[in-house]
């Protein structure tokens, strides 16, 4: 008798992790470039009688682009393809597809959060009081002279991709991300969020059904076993 | 508990600096030189459980350990121009690029602003509109007749029965390297701060600074239509977090009922 109940309890479990991706979907709806998650819970019975046991809660990134926005910005950039620019995290290089840069106080291409924007040379700096242009293949120009190019790479293994933080992803070392030749750079745009509200919100409503059917269930399975208890008392 | 009650809220509180912020913008609408905030949001992650696994496996698994938490606001300064108005006054100026007019505050340390309505001070220091008194300690005799300010930023006068005139002093501008990481502290001033980077005084018409036109104003690059819409959409979007909010709640209230008593 546990053992169905602990499944169902698994089950529900399940559920308040989806409405936590929701949530976090939904918080994050107006974010720059933010990509939603999907979780994906999967009950797994070891056999008939066993319980039935959640994997791990695992939520994967769902890479569908957003549409780019025309903001005018000198340092927004948006890619269109399935690039990333590349970023100098704490620990290593990260992947992002947010590209709201500016210039930090030493004339580095820094990220809203202040991680240091990658090129080919390695950072980027900026002279302050120009304006530079950027071009579609990511090249950063200011004037005629080329200071350095943006890198944008791209991961073969879209289930390889992880948050870590900061609007930021790494991959597994298994699949290295490689140099992206399909992505074109654009100047004075900013990708959107593609979190669809109407979609989320479908999403929590299944959620919260299946919540429910799931409570449904249990108080079912206890009546019965109640009703057998008292059955079989009478015996 | 269940997570998504405090990713909401964390979602709620972010629109609400966006609306705090949008009315500070609107209230501003028309200060001379104002320069708008602009909010930011940023995804929130927090780890699961670092301590649980080995750490040579720590970097490879750091990826997984990493969830979505909320999402966090923040606020800067919008650098873009506001639009020059033609007042014909003598002492309204304006900065024709990125630069700063810097102004010395009573505890001596240097703010920033972009107010080019000066006035003069009862001793005939040329101050802000507050009365702040701009850095370079320019004053002018009682018998100043007129006063011109060159593109360049220098101060020229007529004093007295002269006619030609006579050179004051010269109005300097400040640059930063990051502009948007300057801190208001409120009567159109800016100081800096680490983000910024250090101020870089230097005459007027220089590097970016930008040309300084006497007998003009700069308006403020607050545009109304761009506020009201983000108005709109932080107000849905404040909506939608309360939703996912009950939804978390409705979820608790039916977990307390699987024991029927």
């Amino acid at each position: 008798m546990t053992q169905t109940i602990l499944a169902i309890a698994n089950a529900m479990q399940a559920e308040a992790e989806s409405l936590r991706v929701i949530s976090q979907n939904i918080a994050n709806a107006q974010n720059t470039a933010y990509r939603r998650e999907i979780a994906l819970n999967r009950v797994a019975f070891e056999d008939l009688s066993g319980a039935g046991k959640v994997s791990n809660p695992q939520s994967v990134v769902d890479l569908r682009p957003g549409t780019l926005r025309s903001t005018g910005g000198v340092f927004d950039v948006a890619i269109e393809g399935p690039g990333f620019f590349v970023v100098q995290g704490q620990g290593g290089e990260l992947l992002t597809r947010r590209g709201d840069f500016h210039l930090d106080a030493e004339g580095q291409l820094v990220t809203r959060q202040g991680a240091v924007v990658l090129g080919t040379k390695g950072p980027i700096r900026i002279d302050t009081g120009t304006t530079p242009a950027i071009d579609t293949d990511g090249s950063v120009r200011v004037g005629d002279n080329v200071v350095d190019t943006l890198r944008v790479q791209e991961v073969s293994d879209k289930s390889s991709l992880h948050p870590a933080g900061e609007d930021a992803y790494i991959t597994n070392e298994q699949t290295p991300p490689v140099e992206s030749s399909s992505s074109r750079v654009r100047q004075g745009f900013l990708e959107t969020s593609n979190v669809q509200p109407v979609n989320e919100m479908v999403e929590l409503m299944d959620t919260m059904r299946r919540f429910e059917a799931a409570q449904h269930f249990v108080r079912g399975y206890d009546g019965m076993v109640d009703e057998a208890i008292k059955t079989l008392g009478k015996i | 508990m269940f997570d998504a009650l405090y990713i909401g809220a964390m979602g709620m509180r972010a629109q609400q600096s966006q609306v705090d912020t949008i009315a500070n913008n609107v209230a501003n609408l028309n200060t001379v030189g104002f320069r708008r905030s602009e909010v930011s949001f940023s995804a929130v992650t927090a780890a699961m459980d670092p301590t649980s696994v080995d750490p040579v496996q720590q970097a490879s698994m750091a990826a997984q350990l990493v969830r979505g938490a909320g999402t966090l606001a923040h606020i800067s300064m919008s650098a873009d121009g506001g639009q020059l108005k033609q007042t014909s006054a003598p002492l309204d100026l304006a900065i024709d690029g990125a630069g700063f007019f810097e102004v010395v505050r009573a505890d001596g340390s240097s703010a920033y602003t972009r107010a080019g309505n000066l006035q003069l001070n009862a001793d005939g220091t040329l101050a802000a509109a507050d009365g702040t008194p701009l850095a370079g300690h320019l004053q002018f005799s009682p018998d100043t007749q007129s006063i011109q300010i060159a593109a360049d930023g220098t101060v020229t006068a007529v004093v007295g029965g002269q006619t030609q005139p006579v050179q004051v002093g010269r109005i300097e501008l400040a640059s930063f390297t990051n502009p948007a990481g300057l801190q208001a502290i409120g009567s159109n001033l800016f100081v800096a701060t680490a983000e910024s980077g250090e101020a870089r005084l230097g005459p007027a018409s220089q590097e970016g600074r930008g040309a300084i036109r006497q007998g003009y104003l700069e308006s403020s690059n607050v545009q109304l239509t761009d506020e009201l819409s983000s108005m709109l959409v932080a107000q849905r979007s404040f909506e939608l977090d309360g939703r996912v909010i009950q939804a978390a709640d409705q979820m608790m209230a039916i977990t307390n009922s699987l024991y029927r008593t």
